[in-house]
């Protein structure tokens, strides 16, 4: 019977693709470097977003010098991860996180998420990150949320540029902007908070203005960016929009041209990223090592190549392209953690109903 | 009417058969008792919807009864699966398999039966010449015309020796040239192999084609059981006797009676009864006259007996209008 | 006559799908669920009354009906040509073509829109039409994407469908518009139903889609809980808005399958060799018309050769132009650089090793997903004698389509809930991703396997017991065979789905083996030119892989009907 040899050809060649590729056939990657089986050292699970990111040198060393082979688990970002960790407080996803930024970190600390941890290798000059001077979480890097701008257009329209959140709801500058969604996506949020920052109470009123001069929110960074921007590859409409204090350095020419955009300084909100020894961790030791690990001199300087973030080590060299084209704000706009867990739903419902209706 | 259960293959006793539940619940078989003997052709006839498919899907296992039982050489078939009954069953519009060809086909009982290939080789090819198909192992049964098909589904239902075959209806689906030659066929096939069947049908010709024993079914119950020339002798009722093809009516002496087909024969002008004819002869008008099978017929108009068809013995100018004599043959005249 | 092993048997099948869902689905799901509704061990019911007490939630809801109506209804009439033209008819390049139109069904929504934005966008080719960020757009989408479900299910169906009742409807004198309503159209209902339940589950719980195309304003409830749930933390809310979402899905869920058991009658199916026909797009040239009346096939042909060309060409072939712009004008650089981890190490991997790691993963889980979706359709194609019997096939049927209309956060989330110990203690896992993609991949194996097992003459059974086949022999070799015919688009179907997974993966994905959706992603969510186009390109790879993938499958399945 024919098909009796077929279906022996097509159970065996399945066997054959089972066998080779699987993800139980070698398909999780073994741990970078085979460190050696230390008894004592017992590996340690990393609790991350997806952009964790460090030159392979690096976390191969970590490993070889501690003995903790590292294992990582992305499970989400910004809200969506503090979140997680908040429900699973009972059993929780690893020994460490990183990743926590300052628009969720109080949350996290309010439910007891964190196990308190004083690194030996916090520079001086990061302690002013510290939430409430505290050690529940440990600065990593930081980075500002910023508009930029489309100089190009409008040294071509022969339009002044504006130059603060106020003069964006002036109606030469009608339809000019593209924010994303607070509740969506976290520059938006990291925006939302900007403008909160900025004008207080006032901060609705100043949204109202916004979406009469023509205000575009879409949902994601990429649509924002990529493609509503006029000064990146998308080619849009729009010559502002919400991005990172160092988008600029990513339009550098392809010969090293000056890059056509920048950012607003005046509209920065500042993001600062922790990590954190979970509590209940089953290897606690292993997650302090790697807190101390994030800290070296090393990976602070591996941070903005693989993560486009400054370190929180502020005596480093940065890239040349960063210190000409990405740079820091000055005075950032800041908000206390407990202030923006305490009202972040409610500024966030308030955003909805103003500009979403 | 059982008959001799000792020496029957098949018993059936006050078999019931119903479907749906509650006030849907319909009766299709009606305690039917029934017994088919070994070697014997068992024909149950009957009008469509008359529950004899549904009779014939009990047997195999295929229905649950309601009540009676079913039993085999003695031994009850309640707790017996369809599979392990060693029944063929043989579908009106054949269901063969079309993922397999003509020998896949009749050699699959084989195989369920663990029978080795090259013994399975040699029976598929029995058959094939049994049946009339030699050289069609290959064939794809989508190929088949319906009459080739119909073979290919008896060699399969034939093919594992079963202790009993069913056939429901199976040559109802083909045209009345082939069915009356399969018919023939069938009968000799079955006789050859010595198959003990229990053939459904409701052609009162292909039952008494192919089958010893024939068994009226109307409206969920068996009315009467015998040989073809006892049925077509005596019919139980006038509904058996106009099943069987009897035109029902009444005599000028108000009885009832049936007259076969071939009952009443017309004689030309010029042509006088057959020395030594049995029966009377009437006279009557002729309203209609037409040629069927080489033979002339005619409906005639005759007193008190109301217009019949008549056949004569062979080409007989008549008009309508014509005056003409038909003679009765008493064999084909059934009092009721 | 049951017999107590053939029970055990049977009962033995439906459990192991059974455990299956309720582990991987059911209990996460329920769990977060609890976790709303009774967070101290309280059951508090009051988020009912305060989410139904917004304005919002109500226009949410009227918005998610309008849009899973709306693409179904519009799926379904673009579709049913479709799948006339391509399974009914033959011409050239027809397996391609099969292929190509699988392609959007399995790409990445942020990758979509994208591409659909390049296209209604102003300046774009169809920016005249004004479409960008309406409704209408979101719609074009949801058909973009759900277009091949129609086209395959109800075309798998057509193709076996025996031409001869048609036929005899011609005979009889009726047009052939009519006899197709009258005739055929009836005899499809079952594969329409069945694809339409599908979209119809894939529309209302779009999440990506309505996000990029829609623009902010367009909330769906799908939307809705992946707020509430991850930026918000409100179990209680998002919790109501699942049940909400449950009753929606299961509502329409009992209206398909209302419609597709009232029709669904043993069909008589055919192979394939002998019905299809070469398309008739004219009649021969004959003294009134020199060049040719138009012929039967040609309004199909015209509509379906609109869809495919308008509808899912003109997206696709703007997502291949662009991914062949570079910052140093056009060329293959991006796809050069696939071999990289992108400008300034956007990535832990190279987009060639995401995706191996897609190929992996999807290889688990389209095994996962056929073999429990095989055992849950044979389950739900016996047709039992006892009432309770029945009620409980069609139940199994029906909740196994329940994780297309549950939100992958709720899932994810509630993995993390349920699978964190021994011996389930998955979720650092490499295992989880493919089974979290089989869960949604299994309810299209269902379907794409059920309609053909249900169409088979039970007769055949019957004959096949009676010559002897034991139940278990009789599902070897008469079931066997029709299932291994739908096994090619079955394993096609659950290669594709988990090969374009991204709610789920995303939650579970390891940063250091991401699938190539996670990737593009992330390419795709970083600044620079250079990562932009990489994004780009690999997702013209995921489509080239899908279309091999499903071409292969095509294959797979004319080989086999070849020798029947």
């Amino acid at each position: 019977m024919t098909h009796h040899r077929r279906a022996v050809i097509i159970a065996g060649t399945a066997a054959l693709i089972l066998a080779g590729c699987s993800t139980g056939g070698g398909g999780a990657a073994p741990p970078a470097g085979e460190p050696e089986q230390d008894a004592a050292a017992g590996p340690v699970q990393v609790v991350t977003h997806d952009s964790f990111a460090l030159s392979e040198e690096l976390l191969e060393a970590f490993q070889a010098e501690t003995g903790h082979e590292l294992q990582f688990s992305a499970p989400g970002d910004g809200g969506a991860l503090v979140n997680q960790l908040v429900l699973t407080q009972d059993s929780p996803l690893g020994d460490v996180v990183f990743g926590v930024d300052n628009s969720f970190a109080s949350r996290g600390i309010a439910e007891g998420v964190f196990a308190e941890y004083a690194s030996p290798e916090l520079p001086a000059g990061a302690e002013q990150y510290l939430i409430d001077g505290g050690h529940d979480l440990s600065p990593i890097d930081l980075g500002d949320v910023c508009l930029n701008i489309d100089t190009a257009w409008y040294a071509e329209e022969g339009l002044d540029q504006p130059q603060t959140l106020a003069d964006l709801t002036e109606p030469e500058y009608a339809d000019h902007v593209v924010v994303t969604n607070p509740a969506t996506s976290s520059p938006g949020l990291a925006f939302l908070l900007a403008t909160v920052a900025e004008f207080g109470e006032g901060w609705t009123d100043y949204w109202q203005d916004l979406v009469e001069n023509g205000l575009l929110v879409v949902d994601s960074w990429s649509t924002a960016y990529s493609e509503e921007f006029s000064g990146s590859v998308g080619e849009g409409p729009r010559p502002i929009a919400l991005s990172y204090s160092t988008s600029p350095a990513f339009e550098v020419g392809p010969d090293g041209e000056d890059p056509a955009t920048e950012a607003m300084l005046s509209t920065c909100f500042r993001q600062v990223e922790y990590a954190g020894v979970l509590q209940g961790a089953q290897n606690p030791e292993g997650a302090q090592a790697f807190i101390d690990f994030l800290l070296t001199d090393a990976v602070q300087a591996d941070i903005p190549d693989q993560m486009f973030m400054y370190p929180v080590n502020d005596e480093l060299d940065l890239p040349e392209e960063w210190t000409r084209w990405a740079p820091l704000a000055d005075e950032p706009r800041n908000l206390d953690p407990a202030e923006i867990d305490a009202n972040r739903q409610d500024w966030i419902e308030t955003w909805t109903d103003i500009v979403i209706g | 009417m059982t008959g001799n259960t000792s020496a029957a293959a098949l018993t059936i006793t006050g078999a019931t058969v119903t479907y749906g539940a509650g006030d849907q619940r319909t009766t299709a078989v009606d305690r039917v008792s029934l017994s088919v003997h070994p070697g014997e052709v068992l024909a149950l006839l009957g009008p469509s919807g008359c529950g004899k498919s549904s009779l014939l899907r009990a047997v195999a296992g295929l229905e649950p009864l309601a009540a009676g039982s079913l039993a085999w050489q003695g031994e009850d078939l309640a707790g017996v699966p369809v599979h392990r009954r060693g029944f063929g069953l043989m579908f009106q519009d054949g269901q063969l398999f079309d993922h397999r060809d003509v020998a896949g086909n009749i050699a699959f009982g084989l195989q369920m039966a663990g029978v080795p290939r090259a013994q399975r080789d040699r029976r598929v090819a029995e058959l094939l010449d049994l049946v009339g198909l030699p050289g069609f192992q290959r064939r794809a049964v989508r190929s088949l015309s319906g009459g080739q098909a119909q073979r290919v589904s008896l060699a399969r239902s034939l093919a594992p020796e079963p202790r009993l075959l069913l056939l429901d209806e199976p040559l109802s689906a083909l045209d009345r040239a082939l069915r009356e030659r399969l018919a023939a066929d069938l009968h000799h096939i079955l006789r050859r192999a010595g198959t003990t069947a229990l053939y459904v049908t409701h052609d009162h010709d292909e039952a008494f084609t192919v089958a010893d024993r024939v068994a009226v079914m109307i409206e969920g119950r068996v009315v009467q059981v015998g040989t073809p020339a006892q049925l077509w002798a005596r019919p139980v009722s006038a509904e058996v006797a106009a099943f069987l093809g009897y035109r029902i009516m009444t005599d000028d002496d108000g009885r009832t009676v049936g007259l076969s087909p071939r009952a009443l024969r017309l004689l030309g002008p010029d042509e006088v009864a057959p020395a030594g004819a049995r029966g009377r002869t009437l006279r009557g008008t002729v309203v209609r006259a037409g040629f069927s099978r080489g033979r002339t017929t005619a409906v005639v108009d005759l007193p008190g007996w109301g217009r019949q068809d008549a056949t004569a013995t062979g080409v007989t100018a008549v008009e309508p209008g014509d005056q003409v004599t038909v003679q009765v043959d008493p064999a084909g005249v059934v009092e009721l | 006559m049951a017999r107590w092993h053939q029970i055990v048997a049977w009962s033995l099948a439906a459990a192991v799908p059974l455990a299956f869902l309720a582990v991987f689905f059911a209990l996460p799901v329920t769990a977060l669920a609890l976790r709303g509704f009774a967070p101290e061990g309280q059951v508090d019911l009051s988020g009912f009354a305060e989410v139904f007490g917004r304005d919002r939630t109500w226009r949410i809801v009227r918005l998610t009906l309008a849009l899973g109506l709306a693409g179904t209804f519009f799926s379904v009439v673009l579709g049913v040509p479709g799948a006339y033209v391509l399974y009914r008819r033959t011409f050239r390049g027809q397996r391609l073509l099969r292929a190509f139109i699988t392609i959007p069904f399995v790409l990445p929504t942020v990758v979509v829109g994208v591409a659909f934005r390049a296209v209604l966008a102003e300046g774009g080719p169809l920016g005249f039409l004004g479409l960008d960020r309406t409704v209408p757009a979101i719609v074009l989408a949801l058909v973009f994407f759900n277009y091949a479900v129609v086209v395959r299910t109800v075309g798998g169906m057509w193709e076996r469908l025996d031409p001869r009742t048609e036929q005899a409807a011609r005979a009889l004198g009726a047009s052939p518009l009519r006899a197709f309503w009258t005739v055929t159209l009836p005899a499809l209902t079952p594969a329409i139903a069945s694809a339409a339940a599908v979209v119809f589950l894939f529309c209302s719980t779009a999440f990506g889609v309505v996000l990029v195309l829609g623009g902010i304003e367009y909330g769906t409830i799908e939307t809705e809980i992946w707020v509430q749930t991850t930026q918000f933390l409100d179990l209680r809310a998002a919790a109501v808005l699942s049940v909400l979402q449950l009753t929606v899905v299961t509502a329409a869920l009992a209206v398909f399958s209302r419609a597709r058991s009232r029709r669904e009658a043993a069909l008589r199916l055919q192979g394939l060799t002998h019905q299809a026909r070469p398309l008739r797009l004219w009649h021969g040239p004959g003294p009134r018309a020199p060049r040719g009346r138009p012929g039967p096939d040609l309004p199909a042909t015209v509509l379906t050769a609109a869809v495919i060309l308008g509808l899912l060409a003109l997206p696709l072939a703007t997502l291949v132009v662009r991914s062949l712009r570079t910052p140093t004008g056009w060329g293959l650089g991006n796809y050069a650089a696939l071999g990289t981890t992108g400008g300034r190490n956007a990535l832990t991997v190279t987009v060639w090793e995401a995706a191996a790691n897609s190929l992996r993963v999807a290889v688990d889980a389209t095994v996962i997903a056929v073999v429990v979706g095989t055992l849950v359709a044979l389950v739900v194609s016996r047709r039992p004698r006892n009432r309770p019997a029945r009620a409980a096939v069609s139940v199994l049927d029906a909740v196994f389509m329940l994780p297309l209309g549950v939100s992958a956060v709720t899932v994810g989330f509630g993995f993390l809930l349920t699978l964190n110990r021994p011996p389930l203690d998955l979720r650092s896992s490499m295992i989880l991703i493919p089974i979290a993609q089989a869960v949604v991949a299994i309810p299209m194996v269902v379907r794409t396997v059920l309609p053909v097992l249900r169409a088979i003459d039970p007769r055949l059974r019957q004959a096949a017991a009676v010559l002897g086949a034991s139940p278990g022999r009789v599902l070897a070799h008469i079931d066997g065979p029709y299932l291994v015919r739908s096994m090619g688009l079955a394993i096609g179907f659950a290669f594709a789905i988990s090969l374009g997974e991204f709610g789920a993966t995303a939650f579970l994905a390891r940063p250091d083996a991401p699938t190539l959706p996670v990737v593009i992603f992330r390419l795709i969510g970083r600044p620079g030119a250079e990562n932009y186009g990489m994004a780009l390109a690999a997702a013209v790879v995921l489509a080239l892989l899908t279309a091999t993938i499903m071409g292969l499958a095509e294959r797979l399945r004319s080989e086999r009907t070849g020798e029947f």
